[in-house]
C-alpha cells in the first residue's frame, strides 16, 4: 500500500485529479444552488453550470493532457535514453539518415522540442556537430505530425484502456524498467483521456456566437498562426497545441483555413524552447537552434500566400465526409484528419525542399553566426547541460566526461608541482596555488549539478553511480587540495628555512612521486571511463607503494645522522613530502574504489555504501 | 600589427587536418624548426564541416567519447604515422594544440595570439574548377594572416607518403 500511496504522491498529478474530478462538478453543483453568477457577464445561451463544465473540463483536460504528455516524455527518456543517444550519435553521417533519426528518435519520445533540445545539448557538449544535426532537425518536424495523425483517429473513446494498462504494469512490476514502460503507457492514456474531456466539454460551444465569432475571425490566417505560436510557446509542446485545434475540430468548431493558421503557428511555435536552451551555449548549438527557427520560419513564409491551395490540396488528399453529413456535422468529421494531413504535409514539404541544400544551410549559419574570439576565461563546465538533468543516464555521462576535464586539471597540477617543490621558486609555487582554483570551480559545478540529478527519478543503478561520481569527485578535489595547501606550503617551508634536497634524496622521493603520479592517473581513468582493471590497479599498488614509502622513510633517516647543516629541518621536510604523497594515494584509491562500487551496482545499496 | 610579422623568435604554427599533406607539412617544419631552433605548435581545430557529417564519429567505436577526445586519439595515431615516415624526427619536441570554430579564421587568430614566426601547412593543391568550388584552408589563411605563410603542396612527397603507406 505504500509503495502504492508513493507512486502516486505526485503533486502534478494529485493537482490534475482534484481540479478535474473533484473540482468540475462540485464548484458548479454550488454555484448552481446558491445562484450565484461566478461570471458576472454568463453568455447568453450557456447556463453557470454549462459555462463551469466548459471551462474546468477544458482545464482540466489540458492539465490531463500536458501532464500525460510529460509523464510519457519522462518515462521514454528513462527507458530509451541509451538507445536514443547511440541512434543520433551514429546514424547521422548524411543527411538522409539523418532525416530519418530524427523521424524515429521524434516518433519515441513524442516530441520535436525534446529532440531538437537534446541535440542542442549535444552539440554543446561536443558529442554531435551541427553538420550531423541539420538533418536530424528536419526529421523530427516530420516526427511530431505522427502524433497529431494519432490523436486524429477517435482514440479517445479508448483512452482509459492504457491508463488501466499502464497502472497495472507500474503497480505489478517489480523491474523498473517494467514499471518505466508502465508510465510512459500511462501518459499516452493521460493525453487522450485529456483530449476526451476537452472535446466533451466544448461541446456547448457549437451553438455559442461568440466563440464562433472569434473563430471566424481567426480565419485570417495570420491570426491564427499568433495565436497557435503563443499557444504552444506557453505549452511547450505543439503536438498540445494540435491536440487542442483536433479537439476543436472534432466538436465541428473549425474550418480547415482556420486550422492550418494555428498548425503553422504551432509549427513556429515550438522552436522557441530549444532556442531558449541555446542560449549561452557554444556557437555549433546556438547555429542548430537557429537551423530548427529558419526552417520553420522560411516554410511558413514560403507557404503563407498560398495557403488556399495548400487548403485544397489537403481536401484532396484527405477523407471526404459521408453525403449525409452536412454543416457542422461534416466539419466534425473531416477536419481532425484535415488539420494532421496539413501538419504531416507542412513539415514533410519541408524537410524535401531544404534537405538537398544542408550544406549551403550550414555554411550560411556559420556566416551569420560567427565564433567567439579567442580568449582565457575563467574555467567554466563543458559537459554539465541543465537540458540532461531530466534524462539521468545522459546527464551521469556528461558528469563523468567534466570528471575527465577536472582529473586533467588535477594531472596537470601535480606535473607542474614535482620539480616546483624541490627546486621551485616562491612564484611556481604560487602559480600552483592558483592552478586550484579552476579544479575548485569545476568541483563546485559537478557537485551541484549531480544535487539537481538526484532530485530526478533514478533507477538503482543510476542512484549508485550518482552516489559513487560524486564522491569521486571529492576525492579529486581532495587531491588538488593536497596539492595546493600541503604540497605548497612544503616548498615554501623549504625557501624559508634554506633546505637543500640531496641529489639522492631527490632520486628516492621521485622514484615515489612517480608512483603516486600512475595511482592519480589510473584512478581518474577508472571513474571517467569506468574502467575496472584501472581501479583494480590502483587498489593493488598498495603494497609496492607502501613498501617505496617504507624504503625511502628509512632513507631519510638514515640521512638523519649525517653530519649536515639544517639536517633537522631537511628531515622534516622530506617527511612531509612522503606524508602527503601517502595521502594522495589514500584518495586516488578511494576514488577508485568509488569506481568499482559503480561497477558492482547489482551489489546490495549497504554493500556499496561501505566502499566509500 | 607589425609586431607580429616576422617575430623572430616566434614559433613555428602546423594547422593539421590529418591528412597525408598534412603530414608533409608537418615534416617540412619539423625539418626547418630544427635548422632555425623553434618550437613547432601542430594546431587541430575540431571541426566537422557542413559535407562531412559523421567525421570524428566514425573514427572512433566508443560511443561516449567526446570529439575533443577524439581529435586527441587521432593526432597521437597522425604523429606516430609521420614517425613512422621520418624516424630521425624527434617529433616529441612538437607541442599539440586543438580549438574549435571555424577553421581558417582561427588558425589566423590563433597564429597572432601566439606571435607565431610562420605557419606553415598542406593544401591539397585542387586546380582548376575545383579549386573555386572547394575553399582552400590555405588560401583563405595566407589571405588574413599577418605572418609569412607556407604552403607545402608537394604533391610528390604525398604519393611517396601514400606509396609507402601501400607497401
Amino acid at each position: 500500500m505504500q509503495r502504492f500511496a508513493s507512486k502516486f504522491m505526485n503533486t502534478r498529478f494529485m493537482v490534475c485529479l482534484t481540479l478535474a474530478l473533484l473540482g468540475m462538478p462540485l464548484l458548479a453543483e454550488a454555484a448552481d444552488l446558491a445562484n450565484i453568477d461566478i461570471i458576472p457577464e454568463a453568455p447568453v445561451g450557456l447556463s453557470n453550470k454549462e459555462w463551469m463544465h466548459l471551462c474546468i473540463g477544458m482545464f482540466g483536460g489540458l492539465a490531463f493532457m500536458l501532464y500525460g504528455i510529460e509523464k510519457m516524455g519522462t518515462a521514454l527518456k528513462v527507458v530509451a535514453g541509451d538507445k536514443m543517444k547511440q541512434v543520433m550519435w551514429r546514424l547521422t553521417s548524411n543527411r538522409f539518415t539523418g532525416l530519418l533519426t530524427g523521424i524515429f528518435v521524434t516518433a519515441v519520445v513524442q516530441s520535436s522540442t525534446v529532440t531538437t533540445v537534446l541535440l542542442v545539448g549535444f552539440i554543446s557538449t561536443r558529442l554531435m556537430s551541427l553538420a550531423q544535426s541539420i538533418g536530424v532537425i528536419l526529421g523530427a518536424d516530420i516526427g511530431t505530425t505522427i502524433t497529431a495523425q494519432i490523436l486524429a483517429f477517435k482514440v479517445s473513446e479508448f483512452a482509459l484502456v492504457p491508463v488501466c494498462v499502464g497502472f497495472l504494469m507500474m503497480f505489478l512490476s517489480k523491474k523498473d524498467k517494467f514499471t518505466q514502460v508502465g508510465h510512459a503507457v500511462m501518459g499516452i492514456g493521460l493525453i487522450f483521456f485529456g483530449i476526451s474531456l476537452m472535446s466533451q466539454s466544448m461541446y456547448p460551444l457549437r451553438t455559442y456566437d461568440p466563440f464562433i465569432n472569434v473563430m471566424a475571425d481567426l480565419s485570417n490566417p495570420l491570426y491564427g498562426i499568433i495565436a497557435g505560436a503563443v499557444f504552444t510557446a506557453l505549452t511547450n509542446s505543439s503536438a498540445a497545441a494540435l491536440a487542442v485545434v483536433i479537439a476543436l475540430a472534432s466538436q465541428g468548431l473549425l474550418t480547415l483555413d482556420v486550422g492550418i493558421g494555428l498548425t503553422l503557428g504551432a509549427n513556429l511555435g515550438t522552436c522557441l524552447t530549444a532556442g531558449i536552451v541555446a542560449i549561452g551555449k557554444n556557437r555549433e548549438a546556438v547555429r542548430a537552434a537557429a537551423a530548427h527557427v529558419l526552417f520553420k520560419l522560411l516554410g511558413v513564409i514560403l507557404i503563407f500566400p498560398f495557403i488556399g491551395y495548400f487548403a485544397e490540396l489537403v481536401t484532396q488528399w484527405s477523407p471526404k465526409a459521408p453525403t449525409d453529413l452536412q454543416g457542422v456535422e461534416a466539419l466534425a468529421y473531416t477536419v481532425p484528419r484535415q488539420v494532421a494531413n496539413a501538419h504531416t504535409f507542412f513539415n514533410v514539404g519541408i524537410a524535401m525542399l531544404f534537405l538537398p541544400f544542408t550544406t549551403q544551410f550550414a555554411r550560411f549559419l556559420t556566416w551569420a553566426i560567427p565564433d567567439k574570439p579567442l580568449d582565457d576565461e575563467e574555467i567554466q563546465p563543458l559537459f554539465l547541460d541543465e537540458f540532461l538533468i531530466s534524462t539521468p543516464v545522459l546527464a551521469l555521462q556528461a558528469t563523468r566526461s567534466e570528471l575527465a576535464r577536472m582529473g586533467n586539471e588535477v594531472i596537470d597540477m601535480y606535473d607542474s608541482l614535482i620539480p616546483a617543490l624541490f627546486h621551485g621558486s616562491r612564484a611556481d609555487l604560487k602559480a600552483i596555488s592558483k592552478l586550484d582554483e579552476d579544479v575548485d570551480s569545476l568541483y563546485a559545478h559537478i557537485v551541484t549539478y549531480l544535487g539537481k540529478v538526484s532530485g530526478q527519478s533514478l533507477t538503482e543503478k543510476q542512484t549508485n553511480e550518482l552516489l559513487g561520481l560524486t564522491y569521486a569527485s571529492h576525492h579529486m578535489e581532495s587531491i588538488g587540495d593536497v596539492i595546493e595547501i600541503n604540497f605548497v606550503n612544503i616548498g615554501l617551508n623549504r625557501l624559508d628555512h634554506a633546505v637543500v634536497i640531496s641529489d639522492e634524496t631527490e632520486k628516492v622521493l621521485m622514484s615515489l612521486t612517480e608512483v603516486c603520479r600512475r595511482a592519480i592517473k589510473d584512478s581518474i581513468r577508472s571513474i571517467t571511463e569506468l574502467d575496472r582493471d584501472a581501479a583494480e590497479r590502483v587498489i593493488g599498488m598498495k603494497r609496492d607503494f607502501k613498501s617505496v614509502a617504507n624504503k625511502a622513510s628509512k632513507h631519510l633517516t638514515e640521512r638523519l645522522t649525517a653530519s649536515e647543516k639544517n639536517r633537522l629541518n631537511t628531515f622534516s621536510v622530506e617527511m612531509d613530502v612522503i606524508d602527503k604523497l601517502q595521502r594522495i594515494y589514500f584518495h586516488a584509491a578511494r576514488l577508485s574504489k568509488c569506481t568499482i562500487s559503480i561497477l558492482d551496482s547489482e551489489a546490495p545499496k549497504e554493500a556499496a555504501l561501505k566502499a566509500y | 600589427m607589425t609586431a607580429c610579422v616576422l617575430n623572430p623568435e616566434g614559433p613555428i604554427l602546423v594547422p593539421v587536418d590529418f591528412s597525408k599533406h598534412s603530414e608533409a607539412a608537418l615534416i617540412f617544419a619539423m625539418n626547418i624548426a630544427e635548422l632555425m631552433e623553434r618550437q613547432v605548435i601542430v594546431l587541430h581545430i575540431v571541426h566537422e564541416p557542413a559535407s562531412a557529417p559523421g567525421y570524428y564519429r566514425r573514427e572512433s567505436s566508443d560511443d561516449s567519447r567526446t570529439f575533443d577526445a577524439i581529435a586527441a586519439e587521432m593526432m597521437e595515431k597522425f604523429i606516430e604515422e609521420a614517425k613512422e615516415t621520418c624516424p630521425n624526427i624527434d617529433f616529441t619536441k612538437a607541442e599539440t594544440k586543438f580549438l574549435d570554430g571555424i577553421p581558417s579564421r582561427r588558425i589566423v587568430e590563433y597564429a597572432k595570439k601566439i606571435d607565431a614566426h610562420m605557419v606553415v601547412m598542406g593544401s591539397h593543391g585542387h586546380r582548376g574548377l575545383k579549386s573555386v568550388l572547394i575553399a582552400s584552408k590555405a588560401r583563405k589563411v595566407m589571405q588574413y594572416a599577418p605572418m609569412p605563410v607556407t604552403v607545402v603542396k608537394a604533391d610528390e612527397m604525398v604519393q611517396k607518403l601514400m606509396k609507402k603507406e601501400a607497401k
